[in-house]
C-alpha cells in the first residue's frame, strides 16, 4: 500500500515555466496564484476521484479544459496519467504543498 | 473558461455560423483587396486600482503599434528571416479611436468604467456593466477593446467572427497593452493586441491548436506546419514537424513568441482577413463605403 497522496495535490494547477530549470521537474502553482503574464500557460487538475483534466491555451487564448482523463497511483510518489487521446505516462511527484506542485516527467 | 468551446456548446447558432464562415473563406477566390479600410475602435478601460486606469497616452501608444502592424510598416520588419520576406502582407486596415459614439455624439473613443472586480477571468464578465465591466458599443460598427486586470497571468483573449455581438471584441491585460504606462516587458510592445485583433479577424494560431501535434491547421497555406506554440524568442531556424530547413514561422503574430519577436502577417492570412471583411464583418466595409473587392 503506497503512502497516501497529499490532499494539497487535488486542485487545479497552472504551469510556471519561469520557475523551471533545465532537466528539472515541471513546476506548477495553484490557480489564482499571482503568476506573471505569459502567453499560453498550460495546467493540470487532479481530482481525488481519479479524474485528470489538462488545461491549455485555446484557439482564442482563453484557457481550455480537456475532456476528462484518468490518473492512478503507481507506487511511492508515482502517478500514472492517462490523458484523453494521449499515451499513459508515469510521473514522479516531487513536491505537493499548498502553493507548489513539482512533477518530473520521464 | 474557454471562449470558443463555450460558444460552441452554449450558442446554438455559433457552430453553423463558424462553418458558414469557413466555407465562404475556403471557396473565395478573388484578388486581394486594394482599399484601405478604416476600423473605428472603442477602448473600454475597466479599472479597480489607479494603475489599472491607464492613461490616454497608453491607449494611444497601442494604436501606434496596431496601425503599422496592419500596414506592414512596423520598423522591426527587417528582423523577418529572408525566406519569409516575400510573404509579408499589408493588411490594409487602419484603426482609429472612434470620434462619434453610438448616439452620434462626439467621443474620445475611450470609455472608463470603475469596477469592484479585482481581476477578470475569461468568462466575459468584463464585457457587461451588470457583471462589473463595460457594455460593448455595437459590434457591427466598432471594434471593442476591453483593457483590464486579468487573473492567472492571462495576457488577453478574443472572439472569432460569428459569435454573439454582445461579447464581440478583444480583451487585453493592461500590463500587455500599448508601449508605455503599465506595459511591462516582454509584453510591452503592443503585440498582444495585434494577436487578439488577428483572432477577431478570424486568424487561427499558426500551430493549428492541436497541442504539440502536427495535424492541426490554421487554414492558411503559407504558414509552415508547426508542432506546438513557440514561446520566448527562438533563433532561426526552429524546426518541428519535419518543416525544415526553414522551420516554424515564429515571427508571425499568430504564434506565442514575445512582443519583440513577432512582426508579420502573411499573404495567406490576409486572404482570411479579406474574407472576414467581405463576409461576417462586411458592415465595417459598407460603413466605410468600401466594396468587398474594391
Amino acid at each position: 500500500m503506497a503512502e497516501p497522496l497529499p490532499p494539497a495535490l487535488f486542485r487545479r494547477w497552472v504551469r510556471a515555466r519561469e520557475e523551471e530549470e533545465a532537466g528539472g521537474p515541471r513546476v506548477y502553482r495553484p490557480s489564482g496564484y499571482p503568476l506573471p503574464p505569459a502567453r499560453g500557460r498550460d495546467g493540470i487538475e487532479l481530482r481525488a476521484d481519479g479524474t485528470l483534466l489538462e488545461w491549455t491555451a485555446g484557439p482564442v487564448d482563453a484557457p481550455v479544459r480537456s475532456a476528462p482523463g484518468r490518473w492512478t497511483g503507481a507506487g511511492p510518489a508515482r502517478l500514472r496519467l492517462f490523458p484523453v487521446g494521449g499515451e499513459a505516462t508515469v510521473v514522479e511527484l516531487v513536491a505537493a504543498t499548498d502553493d507548489l506542485l513539482q512533477l518530473r516527467w520521464p | 473558461m474557454l471562449v470558443h468551446r463555450r460558444l460552441l456548446d452554449t450558442d446554438p447558432g455559433y457552430p453553423d455560423a463558424c462553418a458558414d464562415i469557413e466555407n465562404f473563406t475556403y471557396w473565395r477566390r478573388v484578388p486581394a483587396r486594394q482599399a484601405v479600410v478604416p476600423i473605428p475602435v472603442v477602448v473600454h478601460v475597466v479599472w479597480q486600482t489607479g494603475s489599472q486606469n491607464i492613461s490616454d497616452a497608453q491607449v494611444h501608444s497601442q494604436l501606434a503599434v496596431l496601425n503599422p502592424d496592419f500596414r506592414a510598416t512596423n520598423p522591426d520588419l527587417d528582423r523577418v528571416p529572408e525566406v519569409w520576406r516575400p510573404l509579408v502582407a499589408d493588411a490594409r486596415l487602419e484603426f482609429a479611436l472612434a470620434t462619434v459614439d453610438p448616439a452620434g455624439e462626439p467621443t474620445t473613443g475611450i470609455v472608463r468604467a470603475r469596477t469592484a472586480v479585482p481581476a477578470f477571468d475569461s468568462d466575459d464578465a468584463v464585457k457587461s456593466a451588470a457583471t462589473g465591466g463595460s457594455d460593448p458599443w455595437p459590434a457591427d460598427r466598432y471594434l471593442n477593446i476591453w483593457v483590464c486586470e486579468l487573473a492567472g497571468g492571462l495576457l488577453g483573449y478574443a472572439q472569432f467572427p460569428g459569435g454573439p455581438p454582445a461579447t464581440d471584441g478583444v480583451v487585453v491585460l493592461h500590463r500587455g497593452f500599448g508601449t508605455t504606462g503599465t506595459a511591462t516587458a516582454p509584453f510591452d510592445r503592443g503585440r498582444t493586441t495585434t494577436h487578439e485583433v488577428g483572432h477577431w479577424l478570424n486568424l487561427r494560431h499558426i500551430w493549428g491548436d492541436d497541442g504539440d501535434g502536427c495535424h492541426g491547421s490554421d487554414f492558411v497555406a503559407d504558414t509552415p506546419n508547426q508542432a506546438g506554440p513557440n514561446l520566448g524568442c527562438p533563433t532561426f531556424p526552429s524546426v518541428s514537424c519535419e518543416n525544415g530547413p526553414d522551420g516554424d514561422m515564429f515571427v508571425n503574430y499568430l504564434d506565442y513568441t514575445d512582443d519583440a519577436c513577432m512582426m508579420m502577417f502573411t499573404t495567406g492570412q490576409l486572404a482570411r482577413i479579406d474574407a472576414t471583411l467581405a463576409g461576417p464583418r462586411a458592415s465595417l466595409l459598407s460603413m466605410a463605403g468600401v466594396t468587398p473587392d474594391g
